[in-house]
């Protein structure tokens, strides 16, 4: 049972930058320094309350795995009524409450949330200075913040879905910060923050009607209660029925939008127009971490064949995105890439039926993904904004704290034995050897099959991107002219690599694979690793390639892959043109028919009456007339219904 | 006073009219000064019931009061107020206090517009307070002239041409109206007893006409009275394919005139189909629940896909609340739908789906309210709403790119803002009995967002073109107009519960007078 002073101390962390957020909209112009330490001391708070959460639940010891504090299951209230109020009224109205979450996966996760939130903002203070909307830069990284540890904290899925909505908000502003600059405005930065919320947004709309199937089904949306209703659900009818199935796979499309899976992956590497510390929060902290939370935490209503796709879905996106990251020159790109071929060794694990092993690389992930971010950041900035990289190079004499930094981020990535990376994500390949031990068939095999081509692939591009970063001469003025970046900047970078090599001892809930799945996975993995590694050092390093000669080495895969498989331009054919044709069409329906019809009818009713008039003519003889006509008529009609 | 609550209120604004009548012509900040005080007012006292006075546990109505007016046909002067009643006057008093507000301090016949413009307020509290249907109907003409008026005089180029289609297509909605309203009078004497106008009266006696109400050319008595009273409110709402007339008046409307129009009078076709139109023909609105709900998603696709095709910036919002409006027909379907799979929660979704139509009623009078000001802000700026001519105004307006980041998103239906909590509740109540309407409704919430985006980007992201460059933020006279509406939007999206408290148990009365399933 949490003490009186736990809900108050947990309500604070998301709190705590939302009234910063709040000050820096309202008066964070006048303040001095724009108010950006406004934000940076909330988020620097928020995280020692998380920490202190965290310290709490470590004490607990062995149970720090499977305990679960929440107002709705441990007597602080029942949450809060937000929805529908209905005491007193007719039984069965169900009213939706919200309550508070914590639990062994909230615990380390919302540390790390909140720590990496402050480093990004610290980061910031020295990337972004001089900006032209430095105020409105911040306010919204403290947003963006602020919605994601409520997310984590929220004991429903409802709750989830309207953080992760908020966070859709934050990061289409802060996209498109650019695009508002008072100086160069970048409109490119405008299209990438719509084409990333509208792709997001197909994912969030299927997640809504999944959440109201849920919600139709079993009269709640808190974890705790879903896990309880769906086992007695699936008892009762002796399997599952298919509109769980049906809601399964509409929420799994929510994840595939948010977490950027294949096919709706296309809005993430656009996404790298936003500053780079935005995409440190974007691709570690918050945002794409969301999608993997939420199917996580609805694990539960996850019927089995679901399960499959998510799998399948996830083990062929790390694999498709790590070929891509291959083949791109541009720094953020690579990591952009990489960050769905991550994403995607996460989603698989939650298929293969391990949400606490998804959660584990989230955790582990967002460490280091935040450093090679913010690495790629304090390259940007110090080679003048070039990130290309075959304009790079020999940057370890210039920038040995990034390049320390980086290098530990890299190797964790790779699945370095001993790095916290090599942990996360053994233990999910480990899960896919046992699944293809356990059952047959393609669905049992493609993700081990998929998952094992990727792991090599990922040692590869990522020692690809840093070989040609930090070895070797510099490619360019910019490169050679690079400075080591100042101490706001580099101790994010110094905590950040430290958290990459020690980040696994901090997560409590260990997943347990079965022995001989573990002994596969870590063969499997070490072998990737070689592999990868010396492909890349005896490539880079040591026959000193370029960039572009990568290309034209692997001939017309490179060039598909380069074209990124032709998906953006499939999808600008078959939906963005013919919403716009369909809309075309339908508003001059709009103007032509129904519009058309209208004036017809008043036009009709104008002509008629001007006809009519002529009826008045005040001729006595032809009123006269016209009467006995009527007369005639009737006594016609009078005689013909009597016969 | 006290027995008198309600007829003070509705008289209120008319006194005021007629003391702007005595007030001479030039003295332009003196009919201001009573337009604003008088609404301000209104909206003061209205709060003072929420917290003193009205008690929302109680479903039914409350300060009700009667005289006799016409006893010859049995017409009362019948006043009463309910929760939904309660929450309709509050978003009418808060729009029409900030239309006078966003009314520019010297306009031409300021005498005969702000004249206008209260008794138009008058005749919307009538409206919202009669339980008459005779005065009910009384009141909704009374409305109808004003905003005539108020297009046709201060209007924009086409203003004669836009105000005669409204008038006239309203006109015609109220002949039906006029219709149904004299045959279930007639028929509630057919019995041999003393016919009534009383609305809740008739409401009592409908669920009896339903099985001996005999035919008229084929079709059930009752088919008949639904049919006149939706159409009637059909052209209000607007429900497609009579909204032609919406993005007409709109374009021609002076800017507080259309924050009216979207803002409380729309709202009012559809306090008519929840008070008047479904309770009087229970039986034909479940048999034709279908089509309502079909009518709502066909506004939801069909709204937002002509919107998404729109180059005037005002046309583009008209066209939004259109999209929009159409949750309230699909929530109010939802009411009488199969219920399946769900037994144990029959109520639930039928109380959630009707809850998420009335609180889209209030939240919609906001973004729109919001957004109607952000067109006008533009175009007193550019004298232009061509969405190609403007950019960048987000970096040279700070201030106005808050605001319209609040508008945009309320109306996209961002969680934690006004918009989303009726559609979700809309959705979750209605999926029960319509499954293929939620799921095609999910098509409309993808397009709302893309004409809202698309909007929201050429309007403020980007770089800025040079004939814009001059443009200054907002002045203070609209940061009061905006600020509260985006306050209202993001209190209604924080915390829904307060306007859904006021509705709970009224809603629930409402939902006894309607059928709880139809039977296949």
């Amino acid at each position: 049972m949490p003490t009186a002073d736990f809900f108050p101390l947990l309500l604070a962390v998301p709190l705590l930058p939302l009234g910063a957020w709040l000050l820096q909209v309202l008066v964070g112009r006048s303040l001095p320094r724009g108010g950006d330490w406004l934000p940076t001391g909330a988020m620097l708070g928020a995280f020692g309350v998380a920490v202190l959460l965290y310290l709490r639940a470590q004490g607990l010891g062995d149970e720090a795995e499977h305990f679960v504090w929440s107002t709705g299951a441990t007597g602080g209230g029942h949450g809060w009524k937000w929805f529908v109020s209905s005491e007193g009224l007719d039984a069965g109205l169900a009213a939706f409450r919200a309550g508070l979450w914590y639990d062994g996966l909230t615990a380390p996760l919302l540390a790390m949330v909140a720590g990496v939130s402050f480093l990004v903002h610290l980061f910031s203070t020295g990337y972004m200075r001089g900006n032209s909307r430095y105020t409105a830069y911040f306010a919204g990284l403290a947003l963006f913040s602020f919605a994601m540890l409520a997310m984590l904290v929220s004991d429903n899925l409802l709750f989830v879905f309207m953080f992760w909505e908020v966070m859709g908000l934050c990061s289409f502003l802060l996209i498109g910060h650019d695009s508002l600059d008072r100086q160069k405005p970048r409109p490119r930065a405008a299209a990438a923050a719509v084409k990333a919320f509208l792709t997001t947004r197909v994912g969030d709309v299927a997640l809504l009607l999944g959440l109201a199937i849920l919600w139709n089904g079993f009269g709640t949306l808190q974890f705790h209660e879903l896990a309880v209703a769906v086992p007695n659900l699936i008892e009762g009818q002796q399997g599952w029925p298919s509109w769980l199935e049906t809601a399964g796979v509409l929420i799994f499309l929510g994840a595939v939008g948010k977490s950027a899976q294949f096919p709706l992956h296309v809005w993430l590497p656009d996404a790298m127009e936003g500053p780079t510390p935005v995409s440190a929060m974007i691709h570690a902290a918050t945002m794409v971490a969301a999608g993997v939370y939420l199917v996580a935490r609805a694990f539960p209503v996850l019927a089995p064949g679901v399960l499959a796709i998510i799998a399948v879905v996830g083990a062929f996106t790390a694999f498709f995105a790590a070929t891509i990251a291959l083949t791109q020159d541009d720094l953020k790109k690579v990591l952009a890439y990489s960050t769905i071929s991550q994403l995607g060794y996460m989603i698989s694990a939650v298929g293969l039926g391990s949400p606490d092993g998804a959660l584990f690389h989230v955790f582990t992930h967002g460490l280091f993904k935040a450093g090679l971010f913010l690495g790629a950041g304090a390259v940007i900035h110090a080679c003048h904004h070039e990130q290309n990289l075959s304009r790079l190079g020999g940057l370890r004499k210039r920038m040995p704290v990034t390049y320390a930094s980086m290098l530990l981020c890299t190797a964790a990535i790779a699945g370095v034995p001993f790095l916290s990376g090599f942990y996360s994500k053994d233990a999910i390949l480990a899960f896919a050897a046992e699944g293809w031990e356990a059952g047959a068939g393609m669905a049992a095999t493609l993700p081990l099959v998929l998952l094992g081509l990727a792991a090599p692939l990922t040692a590869l591009y990522m020692f690809r991107m840093f070989l040609l970063a930090f070895s070797g001469e510099p490619r360019s003025d910019h490169a050679r002219d690079a400075k080591e970046v100042p101490l706001p900047m580099s101790l994010p970078l110094v905590l950040l690599g430290l958290g990459a090599v020690f980040g696994a001892m901090l997560w409590f809930a260990k997943p347990h694979p079965s022995e001989d799945a573990h002994h596969l996975a870590t063969i499997l993995a070490s072998v990737s690793l070689v592999l990868g590694l010396g492909a890349a050092l005896l490539y880079f390093q040591f026959r000193k390639r370029d960039a572009g000669r990568t290309a034209a080495a692997l001939g017309p895969f490179a060039r598909a892959a380069r074209g990124l498989y032709g998906v953006d331009g499939f999808y600008h054919a078959v939906t963005v043109m013919p919403v716009r044709v369909v809309a075309r069409l339908a508003s001059s329906f709009d103007r032509r028919v129904v519009d058309g019809i209208v004036h017809g009818l008043g036009g009709f009713a104008v002509q008629l009456g001007l006809r009519l008039r002529r009826l008045q003519s005040g001729h006595i003889q032809r009123y006269l007339y016209l009467t006995y006509a009527g007369l005639l008529a009737l006594t016609l009609f009078a005689l013909w219904r009597v016969s | 006073m006290g027995e008198h609550l309600l007829s003070v209120f509705v008289a209120l604004p008319f006194v005021a009219a007629l003391l702007i009548a005595l007030i001479p012509r030039t003295s332009q900040a003196a009919h201001r000064f009573v337009a604003g005080t008088t609404t301000a007012a209104a909206f003061a006292f209205l709060i003072g019931l929420v917290f003193g006075g009205f008690d929302p546990s109680q479903g039914g109505l409350q300060f009700a009061e009667s005289t006799s007016w016409i006893p010859r046909f049995q017409v009362n002067w019948a006043l009463g107020m309910d929760g939904l009643a309660l929450v309709l006057l509050l978003l009418s008093a808060l729009i029409h206090f900030l239309a006078v507000i966003a009314t520019k301090p010297r306009i031409d016949g300021s005498k005969g517009y702000y004249a206008l413009l209260l008794l138009l307020f008058g005749g919307v509290n009538g409206v919202f307070l009669a339980t008459d249907l005779f005065l009910f109907y009384v009141f909704w003409e009374l409305m109808l002239i004003p905003m005539y008026f108020l297009i046709g005089i201060w209007g924009g180029e086409q203003r004669k041409r836009a105000a005669t289609k409204f008038i006239l297509y309203t006109l015609f909605g109220s002949v039906l109206m006029l219709v149904a309203v004299v045959a279930v009078y007639l028929r509630s004497g057919a019995d041999g007893v003393l016919p009534t106008f009383d609305i809740f009266a008739l409401q009592a006696q409908a669920a009896g006409w339903a099985i001996e109400g005999g035919t008229l050319f084929g079709l059930e008595w009752s088919t008949w009275i639904f049919a006149l009273f939706f159409l009637a409110f059909a052209v209000k709402i607007p429900v497609v394919p009579f909204h032609t007339w919406l993005p007409d008046a709109h374009v021609q409307a002076p800017t507080p005139i259309s924050v009216i129009l979207a803002g409380v009078l729309l709202k009012l076709g559809a306090y008519g189909m929840l008070r008047i139109g479904f309770p009087l023909a229970p039986d034909a609105f479940a048999e034709l629940a279908w089509l309502v709900a079909t009518l709502g998603v066909i506004n939801i696709v069909y709204g937002a896909w002509v919107a998404l095709a729109q180059t005037d910036f005002k046309r583009l919002v008209a066209y939004s609340s259109v999209s929009h409006m159409g949750f309230f027909l699909l929530g109010i379907a939802g009411v009488a739908g199969l219920t399946q799979g769900a037994a144990h929660l029959d109520a639930g979704p039928r109380f959630n789906s009707i809850a998420g139509a009335s609180l889209q009623l209030v939240t919609h009078g906001i973004s729109a309210a919001l957004m109607f000001l952000l067109v006008g802000v533009v175009y007193d700026r550019a004298h232009s709403r061509d969405l190609n001519r403007f950019g960048g105004l987000g970096r040279i307006m700070p201030k106005f790119f808050v605001v319209a980041t609040v508008g945009f998103f309320s109306s996209l239906g961002l969680p934690l803002l006004a918009g989303f909590v009726p559609e979700a509740l809309t959705l979750f109540g209605a999926w029960p009995s319509w499954p293929l309407h939620v799921g095609l409704t999910a098509f409309g919430l993808m397009l709302t967002a893309i004409y809202l985006l698309q909007a929201y980007r050429s309007v403020l992201l980007g770089p800025t073109p040079r004939d814009c460059k001059g443009y200054a933020d907002l002045d203070r006279r609209e940061m009061a107009v905006t600020l509260p509406l985006v306050v209202a939007s993001v209190a209604l999206g924080v915390a829904p519960f307060l306007v859904l408290d006021l509705l709970a148990s009224c809603l629930q009365t409402i939902l006894r007078t309607l059928p709880p399933e139809v039977l296949p």
